[in-house]
């Protein structure tokens, strides 16, 4: 019989334990290909769009929720900014391109961010195109009619609704179009809430008149509708008000400097007000990840000791069997099997059972960020590609696998070592 | 006769515990010529065991020297002595000591590859010896399948796959009642006739060792009764 017979006869025979401490390796390297697999992600998510995204102008209150909301499109927007900052701005010396955003609103699962041509400015960061026509995949861009914006603000600063002869105009990201199905002509009806419990709708249709190319960020899950729009939804009437001013409120503002000192200028002179805040898109991006990596890599710490215990308990389950199987040993030693073949099988136990674990491990990791992308991107506003293999995790196998021959090389030393006739007569002193 | 299988001049063993050392076997000389049927007897911790380990290639005497079937080995290897033993030698055990993961069959057949004997040979050789012993009705039974009677029967065919010169026992029949233990000595004695390998037992029962053409008896690392 050849090692790797014996090895599986052995492993067959004890099967319960053998597929239990293959498990806990299974477990352990899933956990460690998950959170590698979920990092790697995070990181191209979120290092990836903030680029030019340089100033983002909102209400007082936490700088990161801030961007977080407006340019990953997650959490709450910390509260209104009057629309005239955004007049002012865009009039500002400093100030490239002034983006308004007003979110809110969701279509059936996607969020809703009313703005102006301004987006599609080929001035404004896109990662798939510098060019307007370069952005869209099908269609193009909507533009927002300043008379028809005046009376909608004029309406909502009266507190009743602005009427219009012409639907509102939407521009969809490529996740949205691909997974409703969506093309150029269609209609669309936002609903107001981002989260499903409150949201009803606003009767109210939208004509999509552009698709988004594919960028691979949080532009590709938005539904963008033109701002005069917005603020004709009738449930904005009141709510799309800031609070005590009784202006029409945004959410925010993206600005983009002009080179030089400019952006410094802008950070300085408007920080300095209290009715707004202005944060550095790349900073809190930055501040963000410096925190979630200290978590993630104690999670990884935590999952890389878990594989080191399931390793160990591989050790300890295969030199637990050695006091019964020395018997066993020491007769195929004496029927004339040699040494180097009882160490390759208790080795070779020791190490199938740690590969066939980390294998099933890699494969589960995967299936873990599979099954867990949902619940990912309603929490970090990203989906994770559970099918792509990075390097880190060919490390993870070799690793392992060295872990487990190192494992496996203690008992099998023992076995190696085993007085054959004392083995088999236990009894017999003499 | 002619060939000398058992050559042993001077065989000491001593057992070191700690400071102490233990002579288990204080000069053996023994010399057992082909086709022999020897029995050993001795008290319990006569040295019998200790013999029987260094005969069967299990151990290696401290001091003088041992010839098998020609080859010097008291100074070989230990994997020169596992060759030797899976050659040459076949053994029965006291508790059997069968494979509980194999099939009677491949029990049988395992010794043989040791010696690199093609597959087709093994199975055809294991079945023949497995049918001569009255298991050809068991093969793909596993030993916890059988009684002690037949797993000593299996442990026998084993014994003789490769066709050894010597075969050692140990306390054969220890493990087994009156009607088994007449059984597998009638087996052996029709083997031995068939085969003409040389048998050495070890036993602490009489009955065995008086039916021994020759016995010799052990006691204090010491041959002191060789009976022909």
């Amino acid at each position: 019989m050849t090692a790797l017979g014996l090895i599986l006869r052995n492993l067959r025979l004890r099967r319960l334990s053998s597929v239990l401490t293959s498990v806990g390796v299974a477990l352990g390297v899933m956990l460690v290909c998950a959170i590698l697999l979920l990092r790697a992600d995070l990181e191209r998510h979120y290092l990836g769009p903030q680029e030019g995204y340089s100033l983002v102008v909102g209400a007082p209150g936490s700088a990161l929720q801030l961007v977080l909301n407006t340019i990953y499109h997650v959490d709450q927007s910390p509260g209104l900014i009057p629309v005239s900052v955004w007049r002012e701005l865009d009039a500002h010396p400093s100030t490239r391109l002034a983006v308004p955003y007003a979110v809110g609103d969701a279509f059936r699962g996607f969020r809703v961010v009313a703005t102006t041509e301004a987006f599609f400015d080929p001035r404004f960061p896109h990662p798939a195109a510098k060019t307007t026509a370069g952005k869209f995949a099908a269609g193009g861009p909507f533009a927002v009619n300043p008379a028809e914006l005046g009376a909608a603000l004029d309406a909502v600063a009266a507190g009743r609704t602005a009427e219009s002869e012409n639907p509102g105009h939407a521009v969809v990201g490529h996740d949205v179009a691909r997974t409703l199905g969506i093309r150029v002509g269609d209609r669309i009806e936002p609903t107001h809430g981002v989260g499903s419990e409150q949201a009803h709708e606003h009767e109210q249709l939208w004509e999509v008149v552009g698709v988004l190319r594919a960028t691979g960020t949080p532009i590709d899950r938005v539904v963008l509708i033109s701002l005069d729009s917005f603020y004709r939804i009738p449930d904005h009437a009141g709510g799309a008000v800031v609070p005590g001013s009784g202006e029409p409120g945004l959410s925010a503002v993206v600005l983009t400097p002009k080179a030089g000192m400019h952006k410094t200028v802008l950070l300085t002179t408007l920080n300095k007000r209290p009715d707004i805040q202005v944060a550095s898109a790349d900073r809190e991006i930055r501040r963000l990840l410096g925190i979630v990596g200290r978590v993630d890599r104690l999670f990884l710490w935590v999952a890389v000791l878990v594989v080191l215990i399931a390793i160990m308990s591989v050790l300890v389950s295969v030199y637990a069997t050695m006091r019964g199987r020395r018997r066993e040993i020491a007769t195929l030693r004496a029927i004339g099997a040699p040494r180097s073949l009882v160490f390759r099988v208790v080795a070779g136990e020791a190490l199938l059972l740690v590969v066939a674990g980390a294998l099933a491990g890699v494969v589960l990791g995967h299936g873990l960020v599979a099954v867990s992308s949902g619940a990912v991107e309603q929490a970090a506003g990203f989906s994770p590609d559970a099918l792509g293999f990075l390097w880190e995790e060919a490390a993870v196998l070799l690793t392992v696998t060295l872990a487990g021959a190192a494992a496996g090389a203690i008992p099998a030393l023992e076995a190696y070592r085993t007085d054959v006739a004392r083995a088999l007569n236990p009894g017999g002193t003499t | 006769m002619g060939e000398i299988i058992v050559d042993l001049q001077g065989i000491v063993k001593t057992y070191q515990t700690g400071e102490v050392s233990v002579p288990v076997l204080k000069g053996i000389d023994l010399r057992i010529d082909a086709g022999e049927h020897v029995a050993i007897m001795g008290k319990s911790g006569a040295g019998k065991s200790t013999l029987m380990n260094i005969v069967g290639c299990l151990d290696r005497p401290t001091a003088g020297d041992y010839v098998l079937a020609g080859h010097p080995v008291s100074r070989l290897e230990d994997d020169e002595l596992s060759g030797i033993r899976g050659k040459t030698i076949g053994f029965v055990f006291q508790s059997f000591h069968l494979l509980g993961s194999m099939t009677v069959m491949e029990n049988v057949a395992l010794p043989m590859e040791y010696q690199n004997v093609p597959t087709a040979q093994r199975h055809a050789r294991a079945t023949e010896l497995l049918e001569r012993v009255g298991l050809g009705h068991r093969l793909g039974h596993r030993p916890n399948q059988l009684s002690g009677g037949e797993r000593q029967r299996v442990a026998i065919a084993r014994s003789l796959s490769n066709r050894p010169k010597l075969l050692l026992a140990d306390e054969p029949t220890g493990n087994l009642d009156s009607a088994g233990t007449r059984k597998i000595l009638a087996l052996f004695a029709e083997l031995q006739a068939e085969s003409g390998f040389t048998m050495i037992v070890v036993t602490h029962d009489p009955a065995i060792g008086n039916a021994a053409p020759r016995l010799v008896r052990v006691a204090d690392g010491l041959i002191v009764e060789d009976r022909r």
